[in-house]
C-alpha cells in the first residue's frame, strides 16, 4: 500500500484538504488551498533532509543496499513518507514552520497514518477465496463455464502447485503454496534443481500457471526439463499429446540468469512488468479463446487453433539458487567482499550486512508473491559443518545448526536469518552418501549412485508436522519409492 | 467514580471529528483507573512550555510576552476601553471587526497585522486545549476541529482505589476473564492464566520453534464465550511475513473446529451429568437446553470473521497501520464486536533490513549493533501499550533472535549468542516475555510426536516468577503433553 506514496508529493489531496483550522483559515495568514499547501510541505520537507544529510550518508556507505530504497530517478531524496512517519509532531512542527500548527500537525500525521495503512481481511474471507478458482476473472461465468481440452481450471485443491510425490503433496494439504516462500534445502547432487524442475513442470502440465526460473548457478538444464516433462506426460492421465503437452511446459518457463546480489535484486523489481505481462497475455487468450470456440465442440480435432499455444499465467518463480550469489558477495569464510566500502571488513559487519541483503530480497520475494499470487521456491545450498562450539552454542557467524540434522555434520548455509523469512522448508538428503569414497581392494569406489534412495523431510511448514518420505532419480525426475532401511 | 466521568463527558459539547483518538475516548469510554479532577482555576503559564511554531514563540517573546497571562491581559486591556466605543457603532458590524478590533492592540504590541496576530491567538487558544487548560481568547464559538481535553490526568489515583476497581489484573474479584487461555494447561499455569489483557506480551524464539502456531491458537482462544472462561472478542493480526495467507488461515480453521467441537462436547457432557443427577437420565438433550450452554453464534465460520488480518509488506506500511489502530478499533467496538486480542507477526521482520552500515558497530559491552531501529521502534512499544490499557485487550509481539557478536574474554571471546531482535529499549518496554524452543534432546517417541515438543520458558514477568513449560503442536492446536506431568516448573 504505501509503496505508492513513497514520497509526499505522491499523497492525494484529501489528506491536505481542510487540514489548516476554521479559525485560522478566516484569518488568512495560512495556506489553505491543498496543491499549495502539499507543495509547500514537501519543499520543507526536502530543504529538511538535505540540512542534515543523513539519507545522503546513507547511501553513502552502503551502496549495495541503501540506493535501492530510493527513486532512481532523481539524485537528490525526496521527501519521503517513511521519513515523515519517524519524525516526531514537534520536530515537524519546527520544520514546516510557520505553515501548520502542532495539533494540525498531529491532524496531519493522523492522515498520513490513514491514508498509507493496510486494509483489513477477515481470516473468513481469505479462506473462501481459496476455495474459488484462482483467476477471477469478471468476464468468466464460472457456473456456466466450458471445460477446455486443456485443464486450464484445475481438479485439484486450489491455490496449491504439487510436486508429484504423493506423501509430500499430501502433507502439504496439495503442495507448495501460492503467495508464499519456500525453501529446498540439501547438499550438492541430491535433487534439489531436479526437484524445482519438477515443480514448473507439474504447474504448467496441470494448467495452474507457468514459471520463471531464475539460474544463479548456470545450472539449468533445458535438455533435463524436456525430459521431465515427457516423463510426466506419460504418467498423467488424462492423456494428453506428448508433444503438445511438454510444449505447453516449455513454453510457459522463462529463464534468467544472474550472478551477483545486485543484478538479483535489479531482477526481482523487473519481474513484476513480465508476470503483469504474461498474465495478460494469458486471460487475454482464456477470452478469446471462449470466443473462438466452434459449436460445443471443445475437442482439439474441432478446435486445432486452441491447442497450437496455451499461455498460462505466472504461478512459480524459481530462484535456484539463493545461496550462490549471496555466498558471493558476502563470503564469509575471508573478509573481504565485492563491494569494499570504508567500513572496517570484521565479519560481524558483514555478517548483519548479509543478513539485511536476505531480509530485503525475501521482503521482495513476499510481496511478489503476495500481490500475484505466486509460489515462490527458493533452493538453498549446504556448507561445509561450522565450527560447533564445545558449550553446545551455535556458531552463527557462518553456517547455522539446522535443528533436523541429527549429527551436525552439515548445516544449511545463510544462517539463522534466512530460516525465519521461509515459511515452508523441506529437506532433501542422501541415504548413503555419495561422495564418500570407499577404498576398497586398492581402488577407491563410490558408494553412492544415481538411482540410489533420497529422503525428503518437511522441516517447517505451517500446516504440516515433520514428515519424511523417500524418492528416487530417474530419467523421468523424481518419483516416490517406499522407504528402504 | 462514575460521577465524575460523567463530568469529564459533560465538559465535551461538540461531536469531534474521527481524526483523533483522544477525541472518541473522552466521548465514548470512561478511562479506567482514573478519577476525573475537579474544574480547575486560572492559571497561567510560560508561553515557552507550549507547543507553539518557532515563529510564533519568537515573534511572542521579542515584544515581552513571556506568559499566557501577559496575552489575555493584552487582548482584555482592549476589550474594556473599547466597549464604550463598540456600542455607538451599529448593529450591523460583523464578527470579523469585532475580532480584529480585539486584536489590535496585541497586533500593535507585537508589531504584525490583526489578522496574524488573531492567528497566534488561535494557535495558543489550541495549544492550552491540547494541554487541558481553559482558553484565554475571548469568543465562545468552538469549532470542529478544536483539540479535546487532555489525555492525562491531573489526580492520581490511589492504589486501594486501583485494587478494588474491577479491571486490575489478578483481582480474586473480577467477574469477567482476564486472560486469553491458550490450549495447553502448563503453558496457562505458567502464565498465571494465559496471555494478560492490558499488557503487551512478548512472544521469541528460533525459526520454526512454533510462535506462529501459538499465535493461531490464541487468536482462535481470544473468542471463547465468557460463559466458559474467555474474553469473547475478536482479533486484529498485523501479519508483516505473509504466514496468515492460505496456509495459515488453514491451521486457523483447524484449530478452531476443534475447539467448537471441544466446547460443544463439554457442554452436552454437563448437560448429561445434570440430567443424570435430577433424575432425567434418559432425556435426550433438547435445542433449547444445548443452546442456553452454548451460544449459537459459536461456530468456526464466525471465529475466523471475527480474525482480521492486515497485510503490511514494509515498514511504512507497518507503522501506519499500528497508528491507525486505534480508529479501527473504535469501529469494531461500534459495532459491538470489540477486538480483544492483538498480534503483531512479527514485530522484528521488517526492522531487521536496515544495514547497521550507518552507525559504527558498538562493541565490548554487548549492546546489539544489529539494526539501528531504536527510536521508532520504542514509540511503537509505547504506541502498543497505550493501545492496549485504554481498549483493555492483550497485544502480542512475536519477535526474532538475531545474532550478537560476544566480545567477552571470559569465554574465549569471538563467540556469538543469539539474543532477541529490536535492541534492549524494546526489551525494556514489553511487559511478559516467553522463549520459545524445540526441546534440546527429541526423543523418538513411539507415536512420533517426540519432535513436536516445545518448551515454553517465562522469562520476564510482573505476575509469576521465571519458569518453563512444555507443550506439543497437533492437528489441533497447541495442547499440554500428554504423558507428563502437568505442573509448569518454576524456578
Amino acid at each position: 500500500m504505501s509503496s505508492n506514496y513513497s514520497s509526499v508529493s505522491y499523497l492525494p489531496l484529501h489528506v491536505f484538504q481542510n487540514l489548516i483550522s476554521h479559525r485560522r483559515s478566516t484569518q488568512g495568514c495560512a495556506i489553505t488551498d491543498p496543491h499549495e499547501l502539499r507543495q509547500e510541505i514537501v519543499g520543507r520537507l526536502q530543504k529538511a533532509g538535505n540540512a542534515t544529510g543523513n539519507i545522503l550518508r546513507d547511501a553513502a556507505t552502503n551502496p549495495l543496499l541503501d540506493a535501492r530504497n530510493y527513486d532512481s530517478k532523481s539524485t537528490k531524496p525526496t521527501a519521503m513518507v517513511k521519513e515523515l512517519l519517524k519524525t516526531h509532531p514537534t520536530t515537524l512542527l519546527r520544520i514546516l514552520d510557520p505553515l501548520l500548527t502542532y495539533s494540525e500537525c498531529k491532524v496531519f500525521l493522523d492522515r498520513v497514518h490513514k491514508e498509507c495503512a493496510s486494509v483489513a481481511v477477515s481470516a473468513l474471507k481469505i479462506m473462501q477465496q481459496q476455495h474459488s478458482p484462482i483467476d477471477e476473472d469478471e468476464n468468466y461465468e464460472n457456473a456456466n463455464s466450458p471445460r477446455l481440452s486443456h485443464p486450464t481450471r484445475p481438479n485439484f485443491p486450489h491455490w496449491k502447485i504439487p510436486s508429484g510425490l504423493p506423501t509430500l503433496d499430501a502433507h502439504l494439504r496439495g503442495g507448495f503454496p501460492l503467495g508464499s516462500l519456500s525453501e529446498l534445502v540439501g547438499r550438492a547432487g541430491v535433487g534439489k534443481t531436479q526437484l524445482a524442475q519438477q515443480l514448473c513442470v507439474m504447474a504448467a502440465m496441470q494448467g495452474i500457471g507457468g514459471s520463471i526460473y531464475i539460474d544463479t548457478e548456470k545450472k539449468m538444464n533445458l535438455i533435463r526439463l524436456r525430459e521431465i516433462a515427457d516423463g510426466m506426460n506419460d504418467k498423467a492421465k488424462p492423456k494428453m499429446e506428448d508433444h503438445q503437452s511438454t510444449r505447453q511446459v516449455l513454453e510457459n518457463v522463462t529463464v534468467q540468469s544472474l550472478l551477483t546480489t545486485e543484478e538479483l535484486m535489479t531482477a526481482l523489481d523487473v519481474l513484476t512488468k513480465e508476470i503483469v505481462q504474461r498474465n495478460a497475455q494469458a486471460s487475454d487468450f482464456g477470452n478469446r479463446k471462449r470466443r473462438r470456440l466452434v459449436g460445443s465442440d471443445f475437442s482439439t480435432e474441432a478446435n486445432p487453433n486452441l491447442t497450437r499455444r496455451l499461455p498460462l499465467p505466472v504461478r512459480l518463480v524459481v530462484i535456484d539458487s539463493i545461496a550462490a550469489p549471496i555466498r558471493r558477495d558476502f563470503d564469509l569464510a575471508q573478509s573481504s567482499t565485492i563491494s569494499t566500502s570504508s567500513l572496517s571488513p570484521s565479519s560481524s559487519s558483514l555478517a548483519s550486512k548479509r543478513a539485511s541483503a536476505l531480509f530485503q530480497i525475501s521482503r521482495k520475494l513476499k510481496q511478489l508473491g503476495h500481490d500475484h499470487k505466486l509460489a515462490i521456491v527458493v533452493v538453498n545450498q549446504v556448507g561445509g559443518g561450522g565450527a560447533k562450539r564445545q558449550d553446545g552454542k551455535i556458531d552463527s557467524i557462518g553456517p547455522v545448526k539446522n535443528m533436523d540434522f541429527n549429527d551436525g555434520e552439515f548445516t544449511a548455509t545463510l544462517g539463522t536469518a534466512w530460516q525465519y523469512c521461509v515459511s515452508t522448508r523441506i529437506v532433501l538428503e542422501h541415504q548413503n552418501d555419495p561422495h564418500k569414497l570407499r577404498y576398497d581392494s586398492g581402488i577407491y569406489q563410490c558408494s553412492g549412485h544415481s538411482g540410489s534412495t533420497r529422503t525428503a523431510t518437511i522441516a517447517k511448514s505451517l500446516i504440516s508436522r515433520n514428515a519424511s518420505l523417500s524418492f528416487e532419480l530417474s530419467g523421468r525426475g523424481l518419483s516416490e519409492v517406499a522407504p528402504s532401511y | 467514580m462514575s460521577r465524575h466521568l460523567q463530568d469529564a463527558n459533560a465538559t465535551v459539547t461538540n461531536p469531534l471529528p474521527i481524526d483523533s483518538l483522544t477525541t472518541k475516548q473522552s466521548n465514548k469510554r470512561p478511562r479506567h483507573n482514573r478519577p476525573q479532577p475537579p474544574s480547575t482555576p486560572e492559571i497561567s503559564i510560560p508561553l515557552l512550555s507550549l507547543p507553539l511554531r518557532p515563529s510564533t514563540l519568537t515573534a511572542l517573546l521579542r515584544s515581552g510576552f513571556t506568559t499566557t497571562g501577559d496575552v489575555a491581559q493584552s487582548l482584555r486591556a482592549r476589550m474594556n476601553s473599547e466597549k464604550n466605543e463598540s456600542e455607538r457603532i451599529s448593529d450591523g458590524s460583523q464578527n470579523q471587526n469585532d475580532d480584529s478590533l480585539k486584536h489590535d492592540h496585541f497586533a500593535m504590541e507585537i508589531g504584525c497585522s490583526s489578522s496574524q496576530a488573531a492567528d497566534y491567538t488561535c494557535e495558543i487558544d489550541s495549544a492550552l486545549k491540547t494541554v487541558g487548560l481553559p482558553t484565554i481568547s475571548l469568543t465562545t464559538e468552538e469549532t470542529h476541529d478544536d483539540p479535546p481535553s487532555p489525555p492525562f490526568s491531573l489526580f492520581p489515583a490511589t492504589a486501594a482505589y486501583l485494587l478494588s476497581s474491577k479491571n486490575t489484573q489478578n483481582n480474586p474479584h473480577a467477574t469477567v476473564a482476564r486472560q486469553i487461555v491458550s490450549f495447553s494447561r502448563p503453558l496457562d499455569a505458567l502464565l498465571g492464566g494465559g496471555i494478560a489483557l492490558s499488557e503487551l506480551t512478548e512472544i521469541v524464539g528460533p525459526p520454526g520453534s512454533g510462535k506462529t502456531q501459538l499465535a493461531f491458537q490464541l487468536c482462535v482462544d481470544a473468542r471463547l464465550p465468557s460463559s466458559y472462561g474467555g474474553v469473547e472478542g475478536c482479533s486484529v493480526v498485523i501479519d508483516s511475513e505473509g504466514s496468515w495467507g492460505a496456509s495459515g488461515v488453514e491451521r486457523c480453521w483447524d484449530m478452531a473446529v476443534a475447539l467448537v467441537d471441544h466446547v460443544r462436547s463439554s457442554a452436552r457432557r454437563k448437560l448429561e451429568m445434570k440430567n443424570a443427577r435430577e433424575g432425567k437420565a434418559d432425556a435426550a438433550l433438547g435445542p433449547e437446553e444445548y443452546a442456553s450452554l452454548v451460544p449459537e453464534w459459536f461456530t468456526p465460520e464466525s471465529i475466523l470473521e471475527g480474525i482480521h488480518i492486515f497485510r503490511v509488506h514494509d515498514e511504512a506500511s507497518q507503522t501506519c497501520t499500528l497508528y491507525d489502530l486505534p480508529r479501527f478499533l473504535i469501529e469494531q467496538e461500534d459495532k459491538g464486536l470489540p477486538v480483544k486480542l492483538i498480534v503483531v507477526d512479527s514485530m522484528a521482520f521488517h526492522y531487521r533490513m536496515a544495514a547497521s552500515s550507518s552507525h559504527s558497530i558498538r562493541s565490548i559491552n554487548g549492546k546489539s549493533g544489529s539494526f539501528s531501529t531504536s527510536p521508532n521502534v520504542t514509540r511503537l512499544a509505547t504506541l502498543l501499550i497505550e493501545i492496549a490499557s485504554e481498549f483493555d485487550l492483550a497485544v502480542v509481539a512475536i519477535n526474532h533472535l538475531t545474532t550478537k557478536i560476544d566480545k567477552d574474554t571470559k569465554n574465549g571471546g569471538g563467540g556469538t549468542k543469539l539474543v532477541p531482535a529490536l535492541g534492549e529499549s524494546w526489551a525494556h518496554a514489553v511487559i511478559s516475555r516467553i522463549m520459545i524452543d524445540h526441546r534440546l534432546h527429541p526423543e523418538s517417541s513411539a507415536d512420533g510426536t517426540g519432535r513436536d515438543v516445545r518448551i515454553c520458558t517465562l522469562i520476564k514477568s510482573p505476575h509469576k516468577p521465571q519458569g518453563t513449560a512444555e507443550f506439543i503442536i497437533t492437528d489441533k492446536g497447541i495442547r499440554g503433553v500428554p504423558s507428563q506431568n502437568k505442573q509448569p516448573v518454576h524456578h
